[in-house]
């Protein structure tokens, strides 16, 4: 594999010290396999590879030679607008390091914000030397109040603020793409709350602009334009959302892990929704 | 006494973060435990680094008893662990989330519900603590009241990564988040009073810590002295994330005990393995003996009944130890405490405000250095390599010489900004320090390290410590103490 120095922007740039020293190789081969497939490939949902942005605890120098070793996990994100006008979204993740898969099935209104709409489901497995098997937990919001449920017993985690609005994480790039994001940062006094997980409530959310950057791609001789966003606040570290031009999420960088799109819909669900 | 015990335990969350009142962090659920028990403010780890600390907890001993003087060095194959004397009791010891007691299978002695893929040792608190409080969460809701007394480590990673991000700008700086309009230079926690330090260290937190050649995090320690002011402060902004992305996860789990039926027999442990300088004497991370580094906080509760007097005091005059938390949870199960124990049960103290409290608590760190504290005083003193092969076995009084010293008045200088070492009006209280420190070593069982890497790390760090010294004959004069060499100038007490 080529060693090369790669230009990263900073909020993704885990290549050097105590990361994976390969890792600027790995995420451009991957945004070079995803810039080939926004033109070429037609995907009914968009699929990321999980790079660890630090080998420290995940594994030897030696086995993230290879893309095979680097990648520690897998996201999905499907998301098709139902007869019932909801945006339905579908997400399985799974990180081969904490050996956690976990499935997330949730509605949210077409509105801007991607609010959550009615219940939604939790389907976590859980494969590692331990006993814990997974976790199966349904979600709720009673007016302010956000829950879940799991063995038939009811667990309050977290509560809204007056006024704040309540989006799940994986909807978070939606929520950008929509304009939503234009309007919070202008100065438009909506309060943003981020389920996490969807069961982590974290208040307060704030959303900022990191503008544009143009990433090379040595690879195929080219080099894509993305426009970034750091949504962070209590309870969540800065977590880095890079889209490409037409509002496809390309990148997702938090402090452990960086997900990367490998390959994309050619028909963007948001786009066809007129938003 | 047999209680079911919930064990929560942080990682490198010092005690002076959620001591003191701070708008710029929000903790609900360790404040509520803190409401719902009792608070210790003067707890103390056996040793800042992660392995160290933890082996003290699950085995009783100091590290230097136990073959784990620092992170990477083995239990000796001959310590009986809690698990093991828990089980052996009929009480079920369970875990989920980090272990790192290095050299010991945590699948020996407790069952595991939740370990990760790799045995979790530094960061990735990020998802390894989900997992941790699904498994912790679906053992107490599935438990039933009726069977054996449970002890239940929920031992989570945060706030921990804060170590890996900053290990991201060893060959870069950070970026200025501010400038940038990410972040509103309002958010950020000021710099601490203690920002600066009294450069009369000891020779091993020179060494160990200090400049771009520290043996521990060398390339980081090189990079944040360039730092400018909002780039500490934005690295304080990110420690406080992880505090409350960890006590997001402790609230899930106790909402859980609450919705169980078992927080009536439930007694509630919190604690941290080690603390985090953050941002205190120029410094980041742990490895060092000031306050931020080696106070851990401490709380014992319930969200049920109890049976220890009025819930929501603290207690800030009885020094813990991380000695003690064997003793202590042991004597919570209803469980014999073993013989031999340096550490002491503290549940007397939950309850008897006039519980005999200890004069001193004891900590090491690093190998080389140790520390004393009474309720005035800290006491930090080092041992000289000897170069041979006696440095195998960890240092006291009776095989190496005393290096250098400090000496802290932590009610005039809680920041410990003035070394009193070389205050001649000290003599008498630097002297009654060294006579507790043999006191003390003379009941530690130092035991040799057997493990070949161990003994190379010792071996390496020492002759770092010789060097040091050779290079720099001056301090002699300041081991001596027969004059004060140094005195005045830098700073005198009264303008710190």
């Amino acid at each position: 594999m080529m060693n090369q120095p790669i230009s990263l922007h900073w909020s993704y740039a885990y290549d050097c010290g105590a990361q994976a020293p390969l890792f600027g190789q790995h995420i451009e081969r991957f945004l070079a396999q995803a810039h080939v497939s926004l033109r070429q490939k037609s995907d009914p949902g968009q699929s990321y590879s999980i790079l660890p942005n630090f080998w420290s605890g995940y594994k030897s120098a030696a086995e993230i030679e290879t893309d095979e070793g680097i990648v520690i996990g897998k996201l999905v994100l499907r998301r098709l607008q139902g007869a019932d006008g909801c945006w339905h979204y579908d997400i399985h993740r799974s990180n081969s390091t904490s050996g956690e898969a976990a499935a997330y099935h949730f509605r949210t209104r077409d509105d801007p914000w991607r609010s959550t709409e009615g219940s939604w489901t939790i389907r976590s497995e859980q494969s590692d030397s331990g006993s814990f098997v997974g976790l199966e937990a349904t979600g709720t919001t009673d007016r302010d109040c956000i829950s879940i449920t799991t063995s038939g017993k009811t667990v309050e985690i977290g509560r809204l603020e007056p006024g704040e609005k309540i989006v799940p994480f994986w909807a978070v790039s939606d929520w950008i793409s929509s304009g939503a994001a234009e309007a919070l940062i202008s100065g438009e006094p909506a309060k943003v709350a981020v389920l996490e997980n969807m069961s982590r409530l974290r208040n307060g959310i704030s959303f900022r602009p990191l503008g544009l950057w143009r990433q090379e791609l040595p690879s195929i001789g080219s080099e894509i334009t993305m426009r970034g966003f750091m949504l962070s606040g209590q309870g969540l570290p800065p977590v880095y959302w890079w889209f490409a031009e037409d509002g496809r999420l390309l990148v997702v960088s938090s402090t452990f892990q960086t997900y990367v799109l490998e390959t994309a819909s050619s028909t963007n669900p948001i786009a066809k929704a007129g938003l | 006494m047999s209680h079911n015990v919930l064990f929560i335990s942080v990682d490198q969350l010092t005690a002076a973060t959620i001591a003191n009142r701070n708008d710029c962090l929000s903790i609900p659920n360790i404040n509520s435990l803190a409401a719902n028990g009792i608070c210790f403010d003067r707890a103390y780890c056996s040793d800042p680094a992660c392995a160290p600390a933890r082996s003290t907890w699950m085995t009783g001993l100091f590290p230097s008893e136990i073959g784990t003087v620092f992170n990477g060095a083995p239990v000796f194959d001959d310590v009986v662990d809690l698990g093991s004397v828990l089980r052996g009791a009929g009480c079920r010891p369970v875990h989920a989330g980090k272990w790192h007691v290095e050299g010991r299978d945590v699948h020996d002695s407790f069952d595991v519900l939740f370990y990760g893929q790799r045995q979790i040792e530094a960061g990735a608190g990020e998802f390894y603590d989900v997992s941790t409080t699904h498994a912790a969460m679906a053992f107490l809701l599935n438990q039933a009241a009726e069977s054996a007394p449970f002890f239940l480590h929920a031992s989570y990673v945060n706030p921990h990564d804060i170590c890996e991000f900053q290990h991201s700008f060893e060959d870069k700086p950070p970026p200025e988040l501010t400038a940038l309009g990410l972040l509103d230079e309002s958010w950020l926690p000021k710099l601490p009073d203690n920002f600066n330090f009294d450069p009369r260290e000891i020779v091993s937190q020179r060494v160990m810590r200090r400049g771009g050649d520290a043996l521990i995090h060398g390339p980081i320690e090189a990079r944040l002295q360039h730092w400018n002011t909002m780039q500490w402060r934005a690295m304080t902004w990110h420690y406080h994330r992880f505090i409350e992305r960890v006590d997001t996860e402790i609230g899930l789990l106790l909402d859980a005990l609450a919705q169980s039926g078992l927080a009536d027999d439930t007694v509630i442990v919190f604690s941290s393995d080690h603390g985090e300088s953050n941002g205190h004497h120029r410094m980041f991370q742990k490895f060092t003996l000031y306050e931020e580094s080696i106070r851990v906080p401490l709380i014992i509760a319930s969200l049920g009944s109890w049976s220890f007097g009025e819930k929501g005091r603290r207690n800030d005059t009885y020094l813990v130890s991380g000695a003690d938390m064997m003793p202590t949870l042991c004597t919570l199960l209803g469980v014999a405490v073993p013989a031999g124990l340096p550490g002491r049960s503290i549940v007397p103290a939950l309850s008897q405000t006039d519980a005999a409290e200890p004069e001193t608590v004891y900590v090491e760190c690093n190998y080389w250095s140790r520390a004393l504290v009474d309720l005035r005083w800290k006491y930090v003193y080092e041992y000289m390599p000897n170069g041979d092969g006696s440095d195998a076995t960890p240092p006291r009084n009776a095989t190496h010489a005393r290096g250098l010293e400090e000496l802290y008045d932590l009610i005039a200088d809680p920041g410990e900004t003035v070394n009193l070492a070389y205050d001649r009006g000290h003599t008498a209280v630097i002297e009654r320090f060294r006579v507790r420190a043999d006191q003390v070593e003379a009941d530690r069982r130092s035991r040799p390290l057997t493990d070949p890497r161990a003994v190379e790390t010792a071996r390496r760090w020492g002759d770092a410590l010789l060097a040091y010294w050779q290079k720099h004959p001056e301090l002699d004069a300041m081991r001596s103490r027969n004059e004060a060499p140094l005195l005045n100038r830098y700073h005198s007490p009264s303008t710190p």
